[in-house]
C-alpha cells in the first residue's frame, strides 16, 4: 500500500516538530544560547498552526487516511500534547543549562512521539509512536543530572518500561494473529480489528482463535497500565521521579499517560467485545480492580513521603489509578453488547486534561523554585513560601487543590464526571445485572474514600506553603519563563474549572465518534442493535 | 501422538515464542549484570517477534496476510538495535558513578 499524500499532510504538526529537533540537535553542537530557544518556540508555533489548520475538535468528523485517524478524540490529545511539549519548553528554557539544547530537541520527539500515538489506527504506527516517547525519554532521563541517582533511576525506568514494551508488543502479535490485520479500525472493504473482533464468525477455520484474546486483553492492559504507573507496575515511579529533575518529572508524569490513555481508548476499548464471547465480567473486573488497587496504594503512600518528587509520583500513581475507572465503566458497557462507552472513556479524557494541566504546571512552579545546581526536593524547602515567593506559592497552591478536587477547579469536574459515569452505570444495571451494579457502587465509594486520603497529603504542602516560618529561602533561579508556564498552567486550570461544560462536551463527543460503529462496514451479524445502548445523559450537558 | 511424524504447525511456532518471551523475562529477573537483562530484553522481544512472523504464515488461514506480519518484525528489530544503543550508553553512565554494572547496586533511591 503507497502512502497517499493526504496522509503526509495530515502529518504536518509531527514532521515540523522533527525538522525542529534535529535543527536543534545541530545547534547544540554551536551553543548558540538564545537562538535554540527561539527555535525550539518556532518549532511548537508551527506544529501549532498546522494543527490548527485540520479545524476546530469542536466539530471534526472522523476521517480515516492510511494508518491515521483524526477525529475529536485525537485532535485534543495532539493540543494537549502539543501545550506540554511548550511548558516544558519553558521548564526547561535556562540557557546556561549544560546540554540545553539537546534537552529541548529530544523533548521534541518525545511531544512528536505523543502526537503519533494519539492519532495512531495501525498497530505498528501506534507501536512506534509509543517507542518515539520512550526511547527519547531515556535520553532525557540520561541528560537530566550525572549523579548517582539519577544514573540508578535511568536504570530502573529503562528496563521497566523495555519490559512494558516488550508485554505490549506480545499483546499486539496475538490481536494481528487473532484479527488478521494490523488496521485498528477498518473503512470501507478495509476489514480491521475492530470488525473483525464485532463480526466474529464461529464456523470460520480461525474461529478457535478467538479464545486467546482474553491473553491479549491483559498484555495490552499490562503495557499501556505501566504508562499509567498502574498496580502492578507502579514501583517504579517514586524512585525514578526522586533521581531526576523537576522538568523531567514532569514529562515522565504527564506525556506516558496521555499516551496510555490514547492506547487504552483506542485499542483495549475495541478488544472487549471479542473477549466478552469467553467470559463477559472479564473484560471489565480487570481494569475496575486495577484501578481499586492502583489508587489505594498511591493514595496511601504518599502520605508519609518528605520528597516532594516522591509524594508527586504517588500522587501520580492515584490519578492512574482514577483515570482506570473510566476504562472500566467503557469496558463494562461495552461488553454488555452496546456501542457506547458510558462516559467512562470521555471522563478519561477529561481527566487526563486536567491531571496534565496540574500536573505540569507545579512541576514547572518547582523547577523555577530550584536551581540548575540544586533541585528543589524535601517538602519542608518549601516553608513559608507564601512570603517569599508569593507568586509561586499561589500558584502551588491552585494546583493542590485542583488536584484534590475542590470545587471550582478544574479537578473536581474531573473527579465528577469519572465517578458520576461509574455510578450513573450502576444505576442503569440495577435490575437487569445486580452484580455489576453492586461492584460499580463500591468502586465509586473506593475512589470518594481516596479522594478524601488525598487531600490529607496535598492540603500538607500547603500548609508548609502558608503556615510554617522560613527556613532557607528556595534559589528561584530555575528561569523567569518556568513560572510564566506554572501561572499559565494555573489560568487554565481556573479557566476549565469555571466553563467546564466546553470540554466535558467535547470529550464526550470524542467518546460518540470514537466508538461509533463506522457505517460503511457492513453491521455486525450478531442480534445486538446499536441503538439499544445504556440511556446515558451526561453530567454537564453539552451545548 | 509421535512428534517425529507429525507435521510442524502454527501452533509449534507459537509455543516457541512463548518460551522464548518466559526465557527472556526470567532472564530479566535474575540476572544481575545490566548487559545480561539487556540481552532478556532481546529474547521477549524476539519471541513476540516469532509470534508476529507465525501468525502472518501463508498456512494458518486460507486468505494470505501478504507480508504483514514478516513487516512489524523488521520494525522491531530496527527499534531493539536502537534500545541497545541507548542502553550502552546508560550502562556506561552508571559504570561512571558506581564503578560496576551489576544492577543490584541500584538501591539508594527508596522510602
Amino acid at each position: 500500500m503507497f502512502v497517499e499524500s493526504k496522509t503526509i499532510s495530515l502529518l504536518a504538526p509531527e514532521i515540523i516538530l522533527m525538522l525542529g529537533a534535529t535543527v536543534l540537535f545541530l545547534l547544540g553542537a554551536f551553543r548558540a544560547g538564545r537562538a535554540q530557544l527561539v527555535a525550539t518556540l518556532i518549532a511548537y508555533a508551527g506544529a501549532a498552526v498546522a494543527l490548527a489548520c485540520y479545524g476546530s475538535p469542536w466539530n471534526t468528523e472522523s476521517t480515516l487516511s492510511g494508518p491515521l485517524v483524526i477525529d475529536p478524540m485525537s485532535l485534543g490529545l495532539r493540543w494537549i500534547a502539543l501545550l506540554a511539549g511548550f511548558i516544558f519548553t519553558l521548564a526547561g528554557s535556562r540557557r546556561d543549562v549544560e546540554l540545553a539544547a539537546e534537552f529541548q530537541g529530544t523533548l521534541m520527539l518525545v511531544i512528536c512521539g505523543a502526537m503519533l500515538t494519539a492519532s495512531a489506527n495501525e498497530l505498528v504506527l501506534l507501536f512506534l509512536g509509543l517507542e518515539l516517547i520512550s526511547i527519547p525519554t531515556y535520553v532525557l532521563l540520561f541528560l537530566g543530572r550525572r549523579d548517582r541517582a539519577s544514573a540508578e533511576a535511568t536504570m530502573k525506568y529503562f528496563y521497566l518500561s523495555l519490559l512494558a514494551s516488550a508485554l505490549l508488543l506480545y499483546g499486539f502479535a496475538f490481536l494481528y494473529g487473532i484479527s488478521g490485520t494490523t488496521v485498528i479500525v477498518g473503512s470501507g472493504k478495509v476489514q480491521g480489528i475492530r470488525e473483525a473482533f464485532l463480526n466474529q464468525d464461529s464456523t470460520a477455520l480461525t474461529s478457535s482463535l478467538f479464545k486467546l484474546s482474553p491473553i491479549a486483553l491483559v498484555l495490552i492492559t499490562a503495557g499501556f497500565g505501566f504508562k499509567l504507573a498502574a498496580a502492578p507496575f507502579q514501583f517504579y515511579a517514586p524512585d525514578v521521579y526522586q533521581g531526576t529533575t523537576n522538568a523531567n518529572t514532569g514529562v515522565l508524569a504527564v506525556i506516558p499517560k496521555l499516551a496510555g490513555v490514547a492506547g487504552f481508548l483506542r485499542l483495549a476499548l475495541l478488544v472487549i467485545p471479542g473477549t466478552a464471547v469467553a467470559d463477559k465480567a472479564f473484560a471489565w473486573q480487570l481494569p475496575l480492580i486495577l484501578a481499586v488497587l492502583t489508587m489505594t496504594i498511591g493514595n496511601v503512600c504518599a502520605l508519609w513521603q518528605k520528597d516532594i518528587r516522591r509524594l508527586l509520583a504517588y500522587s501520580s500513581i492515584a490519578h492512574g489509578g482514577y483515570l482506570l475507572i473510566g476504562l472500566a465503566v467503557g469496558a463494562a458497557s461495552m461488553s454488555s453488547g452496546s456501542h457506547q462507552a458510558a462516559g467512562g472513556a470521555g471522563g478519561m479524557l477529561f481527566y487526563v486534561l486536567v491531571y496534565a494541566l496540574a500536573t505540569m504546571g507545579s512541576l514547572c512552579t518547582l523547577a523555577y523554585l530550584g536551581s540548575p545546581r540544586r533541585e528543589l526536593s524535601g517538602v519542608e524547602e518549601l516553608a513559608g513560601l507564601a512570603r517569599s515567593q508569593p507568586l509561586a506559592a499561589a500558584t502551588l497552591a491552585i494546583f493542590m487543590f485542583s488536584l484534590t478536587g475542590i470545587p471550582p477547579l478544574a479537578g473536581f469536574w474531573g473527579k465528577l464526571t469519572l465517578f458520576g459515569s461509574a455510578i450513573q452505570l450502576s444505576a442503569a444495571n440495577q435490575t437487569s445485572n445486580t452484580s455489576l451494579s453492586l461492584w460499580f457502587v463500591g468502586l465509586a465509594i473506593v475512589a470518594a474514600l481516596n479522594a478524601a486520603i488525598g487531600a490529607a497529603y496535598y492540603l500538607r504542602i500547603i500548609g508548609v506553603m502558608y503556615f510554617q516560618s522560613p527556613g532557607s529561602p528556595a534559589p528561584a533561579a530555575g528561569g523567569r519563563l518556568a513560572l510564566v508556564g506554572g501561572v499559565f498552567c494555573a489560568l487554565l486550570v481556573i479557566g476549565s474549572g469555571m466553563f467546564p461544560a466546553q470540554i466535558v462536551g467535547l470529550s464526550l463527543r470524542a467518546e460518540h465518534k470514537l466508538v461509533e460503529h463506522a457505517p460503511s462496514v457492513s453491521p455486525p451479524p450478531l442480534g445486538e442493535g446499536r441503538g439499544e445502548g445504556l440511556p446515558i445523559t451526561p453530567l454537564v450537558t453539552a451545548r | 501422538m509421535n512428534p517425529f511424524t507429525e507435521p510442524i504447525t502454527v501452533s509449534h511456532y507459537l509455543i516457541a515464542g512463548a518460551v522464548l518471551f518466559v526465557t527472556g523475562a526470567v532472564c530479566m529477573a535474575t540476572k544481575r549484570n545490566a548487559l545480561g537483562v539487556l540481552m532478556g530484553i532481546e529474547l521477549v522481544l524476539n519471541g513476540a517477534n516469532l509470534n508476529f512472523v507465525a501468525f502472518g504464515s501463508k498456512f494458518l488461514r486460507k486468505e494470505t496476510l501478504g507480508l504483514d506480519g514478516d513487516l512489524i518484525a523488521l520494525f522491531v528489530i530496527v527499534l531493539a538495535a536502537a534500545e541497545a544503543a541507548v542502553a550502552l550508553a546508560i550502562a556506561l553512565n552508571f559504570y561512571n558513578n558506581h564503578a560496576t554494572i551489576d544492577v543490584d547496586q541500584a538501591d539508594e533511591l527508596k522510602g
